[in-house]
């Protein structure tokens, strides 16, 4: 199986500050990656290096096989960890400003899901709520048939009820083949449908195993998390 | 995809000032029927001048406001979460920054052109009433000296011959054009810069320091290259030929703008696709 993501001495850092250190990846097609780290470890910086979002980098990063530009963007579907429509525009125009970009978007889906989601076509973002918000924007990355989602923090600040819903829309809505890359810190909750787990941390990383081999070792992911990033009061 | 980017930008940077320019057509039409009058009386003629007052007043905040809401809507949509949706589209950051490019120009020529045009149509309008207004008091005073003097003011006041307005538009709009399309180059090269690592930190504090920079940059290498090929050229707007008559253009001038616009172009589209994090 080719990979999907293939990192190369990946290094980024904020002025004086490192956050990722020559970092390898390869992350194969098909799978479900949990990304988890503590706080400012560098899981959004990769996510946003990965779609595009920051530039500022050395290494060689590649997608399916081709370096970060339109191609690349063209085959992930980036949900990121804020609200980023203009307040003026409606859920309709969202929809149709999406599927105006992307082939691979599925209009039909997206406006029956809008209707199973209880939002109005014609409400304007600046009148939704935030979970109302939350919905659009999950509804907008996962109606796109992508090669990649990269979904960062999609259970941040959530109830459980809500929780389980927008893993339901996730999973449900996942084409067959494609790889989602998700990042969270709700362990306990997510380890049942991660197929691998990544962790980041110290600017490396720190552990990348599929979760059948870390099962095998008689450990949960919450208990490695706990091993890898102990808790320094 | 650059024309579904042109399209998306029109309609959603359009959007923003369509109400403006549309205030703007209004204004002016009502300007011009309140002032077509000719038999105009003491009342109405002060409404006249002071509708004609407020159009100019008017005209200066369309072009105001029109920079202020395409430049921020620019800078937000680039650079502030929106960013995140403009990012993430499957385009160039060439085709990103021509989109911007293109449409600020088209939109901010279009709110320039209206100011022009209403300011035109006030100041004739003025006109125009002041000389209704002289006829009346000469007509009326008959031959009583100082106030037949007056009147006479308002015909001392001729109208511009069509010729002269359409040649004095020409190359208005041309050097407009042209000055445009430098200063929104410098506008979005500065923009990009200061989104840029370290000035990212602080862009509304970097941003005023690196305008002033670059544009007397600009400046004096326009001037200077200017200056050393000096080529006075004489051009008939009328019928576009090239000669002794006409209004006198200096070409290589317009010729380093653009070229700078050019340079500043291809820096700004390296910036965006190299440098840029989105916070």
């Amino acid at each position: 199986m080719s990979d999907i993501i293939q990192l190369k001495q990946l290094t980024k850092s904020y002025g004086s500050k490192m956050v990722l250190e020559n970092i390898d990846l390869s992350v194969p097609h098909g799978t479900i990656v949990g990304l988890m780290g503590p706080n400012g470890c560098g899981k959004t910086s990769l996510m946003k290096i990965l779609t595009g979002m920051i530039n500022d980098y050395s290494g060689e990063v590649l997608i399916d096989g081709h370096p970060v530009g339109p191609y690349t963007k063209s085959v992930v579907s980036y949900q990121p960890d804020r609200s980023y429509l203009p307040a003026w525009m409606s859920a309709k125009q969202a929809i149709n400003y999406i599927a105006d970009f992307f082939k691979d978007f599925d209009k039909e889906k997206a406006l029956k899901m809008l209707a199973a989601f209880q939002l109005e076509p014609g409400e304007r973002v600046k009148s939704m709520s935030k979970g109302m918000q939350e919905k659009l924007l999950l509804l907008l990355t996962m109606c796109r048939r992508a090669k990649l989602y990269v979904l960062d923090e999609p259970l941040g600040g959530v109830d459980p009820s809500a929780r389980q819903f927008i893993m339901d829309t996730i999973l449900g809505n996942r084409p067959e083949g494609s790889t989602i890359l998700l990042s969270t810190h709700m362990i306990y909750d997510m380890e049942r449908v991660f197929d691998y787990a990544l962790m980041i941390g110290r600017k490396q990383i720190l552990l990348y195993d599929s979760v059948a081999n870390l099962e095998a070792q008689g450990k949960t992911l919450n208990e490695l998390f706990q091993e890898v990033f102990p808790y320094v009061g | 995809m650059l024309g579904k980017l042109l399209k998306n930008e029109f309609i959603h940077t359009g959007r923003m000032i369509v109400w403006l320019l549309g205030g703007g057509i209004l204004a002016g039409g009502i300007g011009a029927l309140v002032t077509l009058n000719q038999n105009i009386q003491a009342g109405q003629f002060l409404v006249a001048m002071l509708w004609n007052f407020l159009l100019i007043l008017g005209a200066m905040l369309i072009e105001v406001l029109a920079l202020v809401i395409i430049l921020v809507g620019t800078n937000r949509s680039l650079f502030t979460e929106r960013g995140y949706l403009t990012f993430a589209l499957p385009v160039s950051t060439m085709e990103m920054l021509f989109t911007k490019f293109f449409t600020n120009v088209v939109l901010l020529g279009a709110a320039y052109i209206e100011t022009g045009a209403l300011m035109f149509v006030a100041f004739s309008n003025f006109r125009r009433l002041i000389r209704n207004a002289s006829e009346t008091i000469a007509a009326q005073a008959g031959d009583m000296g100082g106030m037949a003097e007056m009147g006479g003011l308002g015909n001392a006041l001729g109208l511009a011959s069509f010729q002269d307005i359409v040649t004095f538009a020409a190359y208005l709009l041309g050097v407009m054009l042209v000055f445009l399309i430098l200063a929104m180059m410098v506008v979005l090269f500065v923009f990009t810069i200061t989104h840029v690592r370290p000035f990212q930190a602080k862009p509304g504090l970097w941003m005023p320091i690196f305008f002033i920079a670059v544009a007397v940059v600009c400046q004096q290498i326009v001037t200077r290259v200017s200056d050393l090929a000096d080529i006075p050229i004489k051009l008939n707007l009328m019928n576009g030929a090239l000669g002794e008559e006409g209004i006198s253009i200096n070409l290589v001038m317009a010729i380093v703008m653009l070229a700078l616009s050019a340079a500043l172009f291809f820096l700004t589209n390296w910036l965006l696709k190299r440098k840029i994090s989105l916070k």
